[in-house]
């Protein structure tokens, strides 16, 4: 039986891991308690989970952010394309989902993931899960950058 | 040799590219954003590449998909392969291995330039 908990440090785990990698930075990650569906931010990429752990892992930021962030994992100090931004911040998701999925099918909950959808609105956004989902948000600072990942599933 | 690059990610194909350029190898690279245009490409140049570096996350046709067609044909079965995928799930590694014989390493991403280095290095060698 899969807990909340376990997930969290699962999560957690595979957070630290790929973005020390692909940032070259080690991050501050903290779990954000606030309750609230409604999530700020410009630049979203959504990946949806199938399998024995069902739901959506997002990555959020806002387009400062999010570009920092790609910059850094292309190495590269220029301005980058807005399209660039787009395509790193899917592809991180991508990482992360499949670094929980290692994590998650070693501990016997295998799934499958969908390729990411990035989503870009100036207003931010709200993530309306259909079902009654646990959700786990963390914040993940950096020296240039701040990223927010919401993993929602059901137990 | 030519090199094939199968990502769908755009920005993966140029941290690949920047990775490989800075080891030192500066082979001719062919990009592709999915396994279809992958195998096109490859059976295109099946006589010039030397080897396929294939993401599975990609749209129209996996990496698993592509390289089990590659395996299927015999002008591209004896290309090898390094997978670079962000799927780390033991099943998903074993099924690369068992639908092209040819698959000669599998990493995780993210991918570090050493340990591409390393991987290429042995392979190009
Ligand atoms: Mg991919």
């Amino acid at each position: 039986m899969k807990t909340r908990e376990q997930i969290k440090q699962m999560l957690v785990d595979t957070l630290m891991e790929v973005v020390t990698t692909v940032f070259s930075t080690v991050p501050t990650i903290n779990e954000k308690m606030e309750k609230g569906e409604f999530d700020a931010g410009c630049i979203f990429a959504f990946i949806g989970l199938v399998g024995n752990l069902q739901g959506n892992i997002v990555v959020s930021g806002s387009e400062k952010s999010a570009s920092a962030a790609v910059s850094k994992m292309l190495n590269c100090k220029s301005d980058i394309s807005q399209q660039d931004v787009f395509d790193g911040m899917g592809e991180f998701t991508n990482v992360l989902a499949g670094g929980l999925k290692k994590k998650a099918s070693s501990a016997g909950y295998g799934f499958n993931f969908s390729l990411p959808t990035v989503i870009y609105g100036e207003s931010g956004f709200k993530v309306v899960n259909l079902g009654k989902m646990e959700v786990i948000k963390l914040n993940v600072y950096c020296a240039d950058f701040e990223l927010n990942l919401r993993l929602s599933f059901f137990i | 040799m030519k090199i094939v690059i199968a990502d769908d990610s755009s920005v993966t194909r140029k941290i690949i590219i920047k990775m490989l350029r800075a080891s030192g190898i500066n082979n001719e690279i062919l990009k592709a954003d999915n396994g279809k245009t992958a195998m096109e490409l490859v059976e295109a140049n099946c006589k010039d590449i030397g080897l396929v570096l294939s993401d599975c996350n990609m749209p129209l046709m996996s990496g698993i998909e592509f390289i089990g067609a590659m395996a299927k044909n015999p002008q591209t079965a004896n290309i090898p392969i390094l997978i670079i995928s962000s799927d780390g799930a033991v099943e998903n590694i074993k099924q690369a291995y068992i639908v092209n014989s040819n698959v000669m390493g599998y990493l995780i991403k993210p991918v570090t330039p050493s340990q591409l280095k390393e991987k290429i290095g042995a392979l190009l060698d």
